[in-house]
């Protein structure tokens, strides 16, 4: 297992060596020139040439591009035109909120989709197996952010006062705060990697609320999550729900289930000990590929729900054309995007010995 | 199910009749596959209503998709719809679908619409095949070092979720309706590529291409006249479907004010302007929302029946 884990790794860095070399080259070949676009349009030909022997544009390209690894390999992303903050800082305030919608989305997706699928393959051509299908056809065909809009309107205004009305933007209530862990654990003093890590976790308001038991701060957070989170993760409940059922008759059709079943194993032994077990492995697939769809469904909800996280960062970053900025995030996420499918690999091998073994 | 497996199935037949004797017409027996299933059905009229609405727009609208109806009588900007059966006074102009933000008939531009997304999805998919398939095509066959090159490239580019690449290519080239689906487009590519290729891989091993082989069959005769057509169906598949997904992207890069301008019918345009607006104008939202959706759908439900008419595994 170590070693099917560490030659996935070795094949991940050449990977991760493109990646890095084609966001170089994005921001080389965007529309504009960098001067003007950050020292503003009077900026003189002498302040833009001061400007470009700063930050190394007066390189040929291998250089400037030995340089941008350089400094990414220092851990420096850069520093952004429109908020004067390193990129790096701006990932730490922005990525956890991300993350957070992304894993609620999940969650919302896995243990809805999960279950229904099972309901429908078990009850495969009656009338439940038929109305999980069908809104299973609808939810995949809705885009994000029409059906953000959608639940932003029932959920804030239909039932404005009743107590199912929740909050359509934001994270949290105004004059509501969650404190961060550097505060609530007297950690204030420290500084670097720790206190960076210590801030990521601080902006994951529901998981901090929950580590240090603030309990209106988490209900309040938790409520603000829940429009976003449904709306996230919709198409992928129903891509889960449907590969769910396929998956699982499949499987029911083979003869180690009838000889369970003629065994007198009872009908839920049968699904846990042997359908579910043997039909996992398309499922884990398709929820790996959500990753992807989560996180481009990320920016059109963040937009809808005026969340600033990693998706409304980048938008924001084209409109001010902050080319430091977009540049820096998509490689986190194209980065963050390889190590989730680097992890569903290796969740296969766990799940299936021969794959391990080849 | 059986007929339809007889012509998929690639049995070592007599060799050198062997395309004499395939059974005749697949296109007929997929169109009858696809046909004896409602919800494929279904997503058939659907487009082919929508079609029908693209073509003949200028006809079903009432008025032009630029006009402005501010100063008339009873019209403002975001106005409710005004429709003389339900009670809207008769001295008023009727908009079945309400104003938009800028005074003009949103049932207008809605099927206006249409034109823009079918036409735009249809093209931006047909384009990404064209290449895609190509390079797989290139990849499963020729295989070695090309084959290496071309799916390590695709790689890469599949590394990035498909909306932000496609974000991050239209801040190069510039937002508007073209570039936003030649984005989608390029991100489509190594999806398609990868696809093809599996095919073409499976398909070459098989008996009859061997056979063919041995029969002094030349690599090019090979290739376009026993691999590729053998290799289609997955291809046809991912495309119909993807053409759904193609429709979803690109409004969604319009939604982001990356795609469509303001004068621009265009659904996700429509929607992305007026996000502001969902508490005061709902309607401007859900027309433009619901068409894109029953678009989508439409496409998903026949990519379905198509892939379960050419695939009589999936039949139990």
């Amino acid at each position: 297992m170590a070693q099917y884990i560490i030659r996935r790794l070795l094949i991940t860095i050449p990977i991760i060596a493109a990646v890095i070399f084609l966001v170089f080259l994005l921001a080389r070949v965007l529309p504009g020139d960098p001067c003007i676009a950050t020292l503003g349009e009077r900026a003189t030909a002498a302040q833009c040439q001061q400007f470009r022997i700063r930050f190394g544009l007066d390189q040929p390209i291998p250089v400037q591009f030995l340089l941008y690894a350089q400094d990414l390999l220092s851990g420096d992303l850069g520093t952004s035109i429109k908020f004067r903050l390193p990129v790096t800082e701006l990932i730490i305030q922005r990525l956890p909120t991300t993350i957070e919608l992304s894993f609620y989305a999940l969650v919302f997706a896995i243990g809805i989709g999960v279950p229904l699928g099972i309901i429908s393959a078990y009850r495969r051509n009656s009338a439940a197996d038929a109305g999980v299908m069908g809104l299973a056809n609808i939810g995949i065909s809705v885009p994000v952010f029409v059906l953000g809009l959608v639940l932003a309107y029932v959920f804030a205004i239909l039932l404005k006062d009743t107590p199912f009305a929740l909050p359509p933007s934001g994270r949290l209530s105004p004059g509501v705060r969650v404190d961060s862990l550097a505060e609530v654990w007297g950690l204030e003093h420290l500084d670097g990697l720790p206190r960076a890590g210590l801030d990521f976790v601080s902006n994951m308001y529901t998981v901090t609320a929950l580590l240090t038991l603030q309990w209106e701060g988490f209900i309040d957070a938790a409520r603000h999550l829940i429009l976003p989170a449904i709306a996230l993760g919709t198409i992928p409940l129903a891509i889960i729900a449907r590969i769910t059922r396929s998956s699982l008759l499949e499987v029911m059709g083979r003869d180690y289930v009838r000889t369970a079943r003629a065994k007198g194993l009872a009908d839920w032994a049968v699904l846990r000990k042997h359908a579910l077990r043997n039909a996992i492995l398309p499922i884990v697939t398709i929820i790996g590929l959500q990753v992807g769809l989560l996180l481009s469904g990320a920016v059109l909800t963040e937009t809808v729900f005026g969340l600033s996280g990693v998706g409304k960062t980048v938008t924001d970053a084209i409109a001010g054309r902050d080319y430091v900025v977009i540049q820096g995030f998509t490689l986190i996420i194209a980065i963050g995007f390889l190590m989730v499918n680097l992890l569903v690999d290796v969740s296969y091998a766990w799940l299936d010995p021969r794959i391990r073994l080849s | 199910m059986n007929t339809l497996g007889a012509t998929d199935a690639q049995e070592p037949a007599p060799l050198v009749v062997a395309e004499a004797k395939r059974p005749p017409g697949k296109f007929r027996e997929t169109a009858r596959g696809v046909l004896r299933q409602r919800s494929a059905v279904i997503g058939l009229i659907v487009l082919l209503a929508f079609v029908f609405i693209a073509i003949f727009a200028d006809q079903l609208s009432p008025f032009r998709p630029g006009q402005d109806f501010l100063g008339e009588p009873g019209a403002k900007t975001r106005a409710a719809p005004c429709i003389h059966l339900l009670g809207c006074p008769e001295e008023f102009r009727e908009h079945l679908f309400g104003l938009d933000g800028n005074g003009r008939d949103l049932f207008t531009r809605v099927i206006h619409g249409t034109r823009i997304s079918l036409f735009i999805g249809f093209l931006t998919v047909g384009v990404a095949i064209l290449v895609g398939a190509t390079l797989g095509a290139v990849a499963g066959f020729v295989g070695g070092r090309w084959d290496t090159l071309i799916m390590r490239l695709m790689d890469v580019l599949l590394v990035f979720p498909a909306l932000i690449l496609a974000i991050a290519i239209v801040t190069v080239i510039g937002g508007s309706v073209q570039n936003a689906a030649l984005a989608i487009g390029l991100v489509a590519i190594p999806v398609f590529a990868r696809i093809m290729r599996a095919s073409i891989i499976t398909t070459r091993e098989q008996d009859f291409v061997i056979a063919s082989r041995a029969l002094g069959e030349t690599q090019r005769g090979l290739l376009f006249r026993r691999v590729l057509p053998n290799s289609l169906t997955p291809i046809l598949v991912a495309g119909t479907l993807g053409i759904g997904t193609a429709v979803l992207d690109i409004a969604a890069l319009s939604f982001l004010g990356l795609g469509a301008d303001l004068r621009t019918p265009e659904w996700g345009a429509m929607i992305g302007n007026e996000r502001n607006s969902v508490f005061a104008a709902p309607h401007l939202l859900l027309f433009p929302g619901l068409a894109l959706t029953l678009t989508i759908l439409a496409y998903n439900l026949f990519g379905d029946g198509l892939r379960d008419a050419l695939d009589p595994r999936l039949h139990r």
